[in-house]
């Protein structure tokens, strides 16, 4: 492809030599004003909420721009989101201020037991015509709240529009059954809700354009069964410290687009079978409960990552991108289990902290890594501490996956500011003399040690690589 | 008709013609699609090719504007699914996304021009492209910062400026 750097080269005109932005007015011209206001409304609603608002402050043209574009408000951008007096006034007042319509509103979902008079005043404002985005926005489960509300029923006057909703901490129930419809609905996301088997599955059907599914820590339902045309991308999370039933099983019937499945809580009790899912690209976190039937792909039954009969497995070849978690390092085990997905470009183990198993790997995985030809470009070893069988583990795929370009060590912070630790895992690896391939080695900090993926909104699953950590 | 391409040729403002396919501008530009549904009828029986005035795009504007509609609206040329990704989160690996990257990396006159033949033309995903661009220049800037990046003169009074920090003093 010859077009990123030709193409730059080829439209740079003679003022593009600083491209860097704080060169952008060499010439003192107010260049963004010659844009007509509508525009520059449209602009200034694409910013975060504060620098919105202090667009006002650039210039007396400025001062009502934001006005002549959709409102986007999303509490979670400001300065201290969790100072509830405040919001109130900031939210009441932009809606003085704002004719609507709307494109965002996010909101704590919290206000749905604490501030719901304002909520249903804000809701049946004009300001919200048209509202694409709605969000009863929740970072964690709270356990202080026992009231699950239903949400206000004037949600409703934007079912057409939504493209995006996020049901945090209240009850969708059961006699809302005909109204959770939206027929423009890409992204939705149920996260510390309450609802029932049937509502779920009648809601899901009546969305004929979802794309993105995020379930985590809900209540309500046991099975979910997936037949949709539209769905690229599912999140799941358990819960087990719940009274009432969570989810349990969830199939994947007929998703002829389905990129992506991705289920998060280590201690699941989910089991998740995938019947159709012929464009599944990205699968994880595999997790291995003791003895527990946890996963099935097509005719594949998997004990943990152990398949239950190897005769029978059918390889996906979509797969590209897998999560494990295994209990105890087995080199065996991954390398079984991986021979399922034989284009799989990239692997995240999850480490867990047992130890014991040894992965010295003598002849006998010749033969095997001859027959399994990986094309494994990519490993990252999250908690990685430099154990035997990690090392054993991570010296193998250095000199038998032929493909392998990087490989990352997410590692414990201790032993990140350790450089002695650092310089010995180098040598242990033999890192150094990696032969003749250019295999690239990082060394990461584990700063993230409870939740292991950063998925807090349904856009989240539709990041290029979900499993990867920013932080 | 399949094996044929017909094309059009567009003439800037500045009085430069460019060629581009029919198919390719019909699907990317609202603007020249009508412009060229009201030639139709007068050109059906003739061999002749159209060449549409568009008299708000310079030249240099109009070069990348058609760079950019080859790249996305050529059923040929792209990869993937084009209508999605407007909705792709950002860091998505949308196989354009690289070259939209490079596409609005360039001068804030160049970038405001690309926000002006947009919207004249009609073309949707490039007006959200330039947008975002420019949007992206604001965000987490200080107020100083964009005056000078945008070169947007300060006409407040003392007093309105106070006035106006302290109505959204929630913002700083």
């Amino acid at each position: 492809m010859e077009d990123a750097p030709a193409t730059k080269k080829r439209f740079q005109g003679p003022r593009c030599k600083d491209s860097t932005p704080k060169e952008g007015n060499e010439d003192g011209v107010d260049h963004i004003s010659r844009l007509p206001n509508n525009i520059l409304g449209e602009i200034i609603s694409l910013l975060p909420t504060m620098d919105c608002a202090r667009t006002k402050c650039l210039s007396s043209k400025w001062s009502d721009l934001w006005l002549s574009g959709p409102l986007n408000f999303d509490y979670c951008d400001l300065k201290d989101p969790h100072d509830d007096k405040d919001l109130v006034s900031i939210i009441s007042s932009i809606f003085n201020a704002h004719p609507g319509p709307a494109r965002r509103f996010c909101i704590p979902a919290h206000y749905l037991c604490t501030n719901i008079d304002n909520v249903v005043t804000w809701l049946e404002s004009p300001t919200l015509n048209g509202l694409q985005e709605l969000e009863f926005h929740i970072t964690e489960v709270d356990f202080t709240l026992s009231l699950y509300p239903p949400p206000p029923a004037s949600i409703f006057r934007f079912s057409s529009t939504l493209r995006i909703v996020s049901f945090g901490g209240c009850r969708l129930p059961d006699i809302m059954v005909n109204q959770l419809q939206f027929p423009n609905l890409q992204q939705l996301t149920l996260f510390d809700a309450i609802i029932s088997e049937e509502t779920l599955h009648a809601m899901l059907e009546s969305c004929p354009k979802l794309e993105i599914l995020l379930m985590k820590h809900n209540e309500g339902f046991r099975y979910v069964r997936i037949n949709s045309r539209s769905l690229k991308s599912i999140g799941v999370h358990t819960d087990s410290f719940r009274q009432g039933p969570t989810i349990e099983e969830l199939i994947i019937e007929n998703a002829p687009i389905l990129e992506r499945l991705i289920s998060f809580e280590r201690y699941s009790r989910l089991h998740i079978s995938v019947i159709s899912a012929p464009k599944l690209e990205t699968l994880g976190c595999i997790f291995e409960n003791n003895d527990k039937t946890m996963l099935t792909l097509g005719s594949t039954t998997f004990l943990g990552i152990r398949s239950v009969d190897m005769r029978a497995m059918v390889p996906m070849h979509t797969v590209k991108v897998l999560s494990v978690f295994p209990l105890s390092l087995c080199l065996d085990d991954v390398l079984n289990f991986i021979r399922c997905f034989p284009c799989l470009e990239k692997l995240y183990i999850q480490l867990s902290c047992a130890q014991g198993h040894t992965n010295q790997w003598p002849r006998k995985h010749r033969n095997l890594i001859k027959s399994l030809d990986l094309c494994l470009k990519t490993i990252v070893m999250i908690n990685y501490r430099g154990a035997a069988e990690q090392s054993e583990f991570v010296t193998f795929f250095v000199e038998n996956a032929r493909m392998l370009e990087s490989m990352r060590f997410v590692v414990p912070s201790c032993f990140y500011h350790d450089k002695n630790w650092i310089r010995s895992q180098n040598r242990q690896l033999k890192l150094d003399k990696s032969s003749s391939r250019c295999v690239s080695f990082t060394f990461t900090e584990n700063q993230f040690h409870h939740n292991m993926i950063h998925v807090l909104r349904a856009s989240d699953l539709s990041a290029a690589d979900p499993f990867h950590c920013n932080c | 008709m399949a094996s044929e391409k017909k094309v059009v040729f567009l003439r800037s403002s500045d009085g430069e013609a460019f060629e581009v396919s029919e198919e390719v501008i019909s699907a990317a530009s609202v603007t020249i699609k009508g412009m060229i549904d009201e030639e139709s009828p007068s050109r059906a029986d003739t061999a002749a090719t159209t060449t549409l005035a568009i008299p708000n795009v310079t030249a240099a504007t109009l070069s990348r504007v058609l760079h950019y509609v080859n790249k996305h609206f050529d059923a040929a040329a792209v990869v993937g699914r084009p209508d999605d990704y407007i909705f792709c989160a950002p860091g998505d690996e949308h196989p354009l996304a690289r070259f939209d990257d490079d596409f609005v990396d360039v001068d804030n006159d160049t970038l405001i021009d690309l926000v002006h033949a947009a919207e004249y033309l009609h073309i949707k995903k490039l007006f959200d492209l330039t947008c975002k661009a420019v949007a992206d220049k604001l965000k987490g800037r200080t107020i100083d910062q964009i005056r000078e990046t945008f070169g947007i003169v300060n006409d407040y009074t003392v007093e309105e400026e106070v006035e106006v920090y302290r109505e959204n003093s929630w913002a700083f």
